[in-house]
């Protein structure tokens, strides 16, 4: 038999943050579409650029819905960061409840979306300007749907006989990902609701 | 001001641009046959009092003696000038005259040269191809020369000699200084190479980014699917199709756009080429520095006939450019309608009445 | 056997013996019979596998459009295939070698190979690995079913616009084409992910920063690369499916667009694309040029830091592909510079190859010679680039033969021979047969032979005024002798590759037994039985050394303490691969595939409907629930 140097039995079967591999997973995915983002923006400011109509076209959009959408998704950082922390805690009974409250905080926000998309003043046919407002606001929505959609999954699981060891990792992991939907939506909402308005 | 052929142009271009080429072909190929010869004839005439009058004019070529108006095949002519300049005929192999000039013998082997002839970078007649010529040369020498030393070091790393042959492997060989002196000696050369030759290339960028200011002739060119249109701007202006005819020595403005696709605009032997691309107006200048028939075409993907999309570069002495400009800004004769199903065929034939 | 771990029926592998360790190990990590286990695996070998085998089937396919092509092109005015048929054949040869095979077979070699050699019994997120797989495999099948059903993309591999608008190209052939990109960047997205996973946190404890051997730090530049150029295909491609399907206006210059807007979207995704492509290629040329030098590749430093300066450096060339479309002078000036520079670290990894030679012992097999192979050819293509980098030199060779022949010297030089080398050298780790050493020289000769045979005289074409892409040329050319030279030397070059599927069947069958290590390399993958057990390894190695097989010999010190009974594996720290937990990986799964196959029905009805993207989501979501819904204790991803 080979000679054995290390004994890992007595290391932990979860961890949390990047010492497990699902943070790097999600990590890897923000960075693929952060550079999607990043595209899409630069898309628009180059057609911005270059485009000698884009004055015409660019007509600023409704702030009513976009603001209410900006506020509530900044301020679910806060239930967010306490998911986090009741997470790394274990704390069933919090990260329970803090889930439902992420679960509807989410719900409201894809309502917000819904409306924000409903108050456009351009159609996405109308010329490439509509086009990048509907492209953009429609790629950070499915990041809105998606990571709801997750949360609540992962609420439902943590009503079930699941909900203990790795499943805290986890919700510790989708509030992560819930981050970088919000750090992604504030460059977006600079370049749609307020660029054309400078 | 008359633009006579851009009505003609319509007709194609305009009315039924989803025609099939190959189905123009046929049409054209038919209508030729079929045409009384004596009309034939005297637009034939046309271009060989042209050739006749301008000496000087060499369709430019080595390998390829179809294309050349060679003086011992006179007879042949009427045949071949047509092909020379139409680019959408299909050529007909049993017409083709081999006739052996001494530019070919002098070339060789055509096989190896191929043919740097009508339509080659490698032949440049102006002095911004020159330049890009030149530059072409100097980056294969010095890349070549790096190539061979490249592989000479692979030929000597398996060569050489060594100590012993064994295989046992070396986990951790020690790290030799030569190997380091030769490694810092890599690096530095390539940096010198490459920043050399980038400063070569940032010279010869400034042909092609030398500014429109001075062109004595300004010229717009439409990229269709499949064909050209030019239109001769300025006072008296008029289109032609397919076909470019600029004076001997003299800079000239191409204004580029397009119509539908983007296109490549492509005359080897005088310029480097520049995209059509819509909602978009690029400019270059061409100066022929001798009188010959230059041929370029399409170089950007744009569709089904891509292949077919060839346009001629027609140098003129300049009295001789001064009496063509002339006569097509004269008003129309009543026989124009007449070719204008057969503008395709005759780009040349068209516009040297 | 202690009977505290009876009572927990927790077996270590500490507690077993050597055989009866592999058996139940075996048992633990294989894969079942019948064809939900066939579909349901998640292991990375039989993926890898399955991934190099349909690429293999989709670069025969890719060659067979090439000869049409060289029949076509071999005489002037030919009438062989017509201009329609012609330019969907380099349509479908270009997205083929580009999309289904130049990537994946890269992915394939990295899927297979990085969880052996950083040590680790599974890749990362083995789920996802098995979904990438189908959403690939489905990607190519509807490109390719399309094709036989007459659906055919014919406006090039870059599809500029507007040539591929709905004005000018109606019909379903460009769609079928943007779908088609969506399903393999997703695929190619998701091996990243897992190949970055792995080697950051996967690697055997001991295997510092410094000890990852050079394919692996090739196919973890190569993931990043994919993960910062993949998204803005994925983006053009969406835009350009939607300006089709459902009127927008990006690319439109009447409605506020710009076609530009797509060159620079596709390039900037396609140029790293070439490096995508390329970095397997030197991946494969490391680890030979070590293995067959008897030595590590030399200089690891230097080579590691050219690898990431080639990735940088990818990212800032894309506009040399824009040369022409008009640009301002100074930003044409600085992409001549940036393509030039990534020419030195090209540079430095070439000399550290030719320095292990000459430092070394060199072994002249297979892989080796066609290794040599390369940089013969790869280093031309690398020269001419430099060429190509000039902007006034592009402005005479771009969109001419001239460019075919150089990517074709860089591609096939950088790719093709290298993975042809990496046939013959994992050969007998993926079957336990060494293919025939004998074949192998006669293939190289052909394929050597005919490669330059039908490229070289492309670089002639180019200068003489042949643009690509047309479908015929007049005979008064006189291009007709080169192009005729070219059409010969790709016949030779595509019997090559039939040379050596030959091999490669009767060596599969009855070439001589391989053991475990057959070149005497110094990476873990050949610590591992030929082939692999599904658990790869009985015991996890320590790693001390860059070359452990040669450093260490047999007496490997191991790693003790995981499971036996479920699957475990061991999670490290990023820098010093210290064990840091004992992670469960996936079990099989069917749900991956079903979700494929509703994610591949979903886009491809998406074509006919926007809607289908509606009513396919919730079903595709449903699927990934019961994918990560977890069973009793066991985890998934």
């Amino acid at each position: 038999m080979a000679r054995s140097v290390i004994d890992v039995s007595g290391l932990p079967t979860y961890a949390f943050g990047s010492r497990v591999t699902p943070w790097w997973g999600t990590f890897s995915f923000c960075l693929l579409e952060g550079t999607g983002f990043a595209l899409g923006i630069g898309g628009y400011l180059y057609l911005a650029v270059t485009n000698t109509h884009w004055a015409k076209d660019a007509v600023p959009l409704n702030l009513v819905w976009s603001a209410a959408f900006t506020l509530v998704l900044v301020a679910s950082a806060i239930p967010n960061f306490l998911i986090k922390r009741a997470a790394l805690q274990e704390n069933l009974r919090s990260v329970r409840l803090l889930l439902l409250a992420m679960s509807s905080v989410g719900l409201v926000l894809i309502v917000l979306r819904i409306m924000e998309f409903s108050a456009l003043p351009v159609r996405w046919s109308d010329n490439a300007y509509g086009s990048f407002i509907w492209l953009l606001l429609g790629l950070h929505g499915v990041h809105v749907l998606t990571d709801v959609a997750d949360t609540l999954v992962l609420t439902v699981l943590m009503f079930t006989r699941h909900g203990t060891g790795k499943r805290f990792s986890d919700a510790e992991d989708n509030a992560f990902y819930w981050y970088f939907v919000v750090l992604s939506w504030l460059p977006l909402y600079a370049v749609l609701y307020w660029l054309p308005r400078l | 001001m008359d633009f006579r052929p851009a009505h003609e142009m319509q007709n194609f271009g305009v009315d039924c641009p989803r025609r099939s080429l190959a189905h123009l072909w046929r049409e054209n190929t038919a209508k030729q046959k079929n045409a009384p010869n004596k009309t034939q004839g005297e637009e034939r005439r046309d271009v060989e009092s042209w050739l006749a009058e301008n000496p000087g004019v060499a369709f430019k070529t080595h390998c390829s003696a179809s294309l050349a108006p060679d003086e011992h095949n006179n007879n042949e002519r009427d045949r071949r000038v047509p092909d020379a300049v139409f680019p959408l005929l299909p050529s007909r192999p049993e017409k083709r005259v081999w006739a052996p000039s001494a530019d070919l013998l002098l070339t060789g082997s055509s096989l190896l040269s191929g043919c740097a002839g009508v339509q080659s970078a490698l032949d440049p007649h102006s002095e911004q191809a020159d330049t890009l010529a030149a530059l072409f040369w100097t980056f294969t020498a010095v890349l070549g020369l790096v190539w061979l030393v490249t592989m000479a070091g692979l030929l000597l790393a398996l060569t050489r000699r060594r100590d012993g042959r064994g295989e046992s492997a070396e986990a951790r060989p020690a790290v030799k200084r030569p190997m380091l002196i030769a490694f810092a000696a890599m690096l530095a050369s390539s940096a010198i190479v490459l920043s050399g030759l980038a400063v070569l290339s940032f010279g010869g960028q400034r042909t092609i980014f030398g500014s429109g200011a001075g062109a004595a002739l300004t010229i717009s060119v439409i990229g269709h699917q499949w064909w050209w249109q030019v239109r001769y701007e300025g006072e008296n202006g008029f289109e032609t199709a397919n076909e470019i005819r600029i004076p001997v020595g003299s800079p000239v403005e191409i204004k580029l756009t397009t119509a539908d696709v983007i296109h490549s605009f492509w005359i080897p032997s005088l310029a480097g080429k520049l995209d059509l691309i819509p909602g978009k107006r690029n400019e270059l200048r061409i100066e022929a520095s001798k009188p010959g028939v230059y041929r370029g075409q399409c170089a950007e993907f744009c569709g089904q006939q891509h292949a077919h999309m060839a346009i001629f570069v027609v140098a003129l002495e300049p009295h001789e450019f001064e009496r063509w400009r002339a006569d097509q800004a004269a008003p129309a004769k009543p026989t124009a309608y007449l070719r204008k199903q057969r503008v395709f065929t005759s780009a040349l034939l068209e516009s040297s009445q | 056997m202690s009977p505290v771990i009876e009572e927990r029926h927790e077996t270590r592998d500490s507690d077993l013996g050597d055989e009866e360790l592999r058996a139940r190990l075996s048992k633990t990590w294989g894969t079942t019979g019948g064809l939900i286990g066939v579909l349901s695996t998640v292991d990375h070998k039989v993926i890898g596998i399955r991934y190099a085998v349909t690429a293999f089937i989709f670069l025969l396919a890719g060659g067979v459009l090439a000869i049409i092509m060289r029949l076509q092109l071999a005489r002037p005015d030919s009438h062989l295939v017509g201009a329609e048929l012609y330019n969907q054949l380099f349509t479908m040869h270009g997205t083929t070698m580009m999309f289904l095979f130049g990537v994946p077979v890269g992915e394939a070699f990295a899927i297979y190979l990085v969880p052996l050699m950083v040590g680790t019994r599974n890749i990362a997120f083995p789920r996802l690995n098995a979904f990438s797989y189908y959403v690939y495999l489905f990607g190519g099948l509807m490109l390719w079913g399309g094709f036989a059903l007459s659906i055919r993309p014919d406006v090039g591999w870059f599809s500029y616009v507007p040539l591929a608008n709905l004005d000018f190209t109606p019909g379903k052939g460009p769609d079928y084409w943007a779908q088609m990109i969506t399903f393999t960047e997703v695929a190619a997205l998701a091996v990243s992910v897992e190949i970055i996973v792995t080697v950051l946190k996967q690697r055997a404890p001991g295997m510092t920063l410094d000890r990852i051997p050079l394919f692996v730090w090739t196919m973890l530049v190569h993931s990043f690369i994919i993960i910062f150029a993949m998204p803005a295909v994925m983006l053009a491609s969406s835009m350009l499916i939607m300006d089709r399907l459902v009127s927008t206006q990006f690319f439109n210059a009447d409605a506020g667009g710009d076609p530009l807007l797509w060159q620079h979207l596709f390039w900037f995704f396609g140029h790293p694309e070439v490096y995508i492509i390329f970095l397997p290629g030197t991946a494969f040329v490391s680890a030979i040029v070590a293995t067959f030098s008897r030595r590590p590749v030399f200089g690891y430093l230097p080579m590691v830091l050219s690898l990431i300066a080639i990735g940088f450096l990818s990212f800032g060339l894309w506009v040399h592909h824009m040369f022409v479309t008009g640009l301002p002078e100074v930003g044409a000036a600085f992409f001549t510079a940036s393509s030039m520079a990534i020419a030195i670290p090209n540079g430095v990894q070439i000399f550290c190859w030719i320095a292990t030679l000459w430092d070394g012992k060199p072994v002249l097999k297979a892989p080796l010679i066609f290794v040599l192979g390369f940089f013969f050819i790869f280093v031309a293509g690398g020269l001419s680039g430099v060429m190509l980098a000039s902007v006034p030199i592009d402005t005479q060779t771009h969109d001419t033969y001239f460019v075919v022949a150089h990517f074709h010297y860089v591609l096939i030089g950088g790719t093709v021979f290298p993975l042809v080398a990496a046939v013959y050298y994992w050969f007998p780790k993926v079957t336990g047969r060494l293919m025939d050493e004998q074949i192998g020289k006669w293939q190289f000769a052909l394929a050597f032979i005919g490669f330059n045979t039908a490229f070289f005289p492309m670089h002639l074409l180019g200068l003489y005024g042949m643009p690509r892409r047309v479908y015929t040329y007049p005979a008064e050319m006189g291009w007709g002798g080169l192009n005729l030279l070219a059409s010969a030397g790709a016949l030779f070059f595509f019997a090559s590759f039939l040379l050596m599927l030959y091999n490669m069947v009767i060596s599969a069958r009855s070439g001589p037994p391989s053991g475990d290590n057959p070149w005497d390399a110094d990476t873990l993958e050949w610590a591992t039985s030929s082939p692999p057990q599904p658990q790869n390894f009985d015991r996890i190695p320590f790693v001390t050394s860059g070359s452990p097989l040669w450093s260490q010999g047999d007496d490997t010190p191991v790693v003790s303490g995981l499971k036996v009974d479920e699957r475990e594996l061991v999670v490290t720290s990023i820098t010093e691969a210290r064990p840091d937990i004992r992670e469960e990986s996936p079990a099989p799964s069917i749900w991956p595939f079903l979700a494929a196959f509703a994610t591949a029905v979903a886009f491809i009805g998406s074509i006919y409907t926007p809607w289908a993207i509606t009513w396919g989501s919730p079903v595709v979501a449903i699927l990934l629930v019961a994918w990560f819904w977890p069973k009793t204790t066991e985890e998934n991803a």
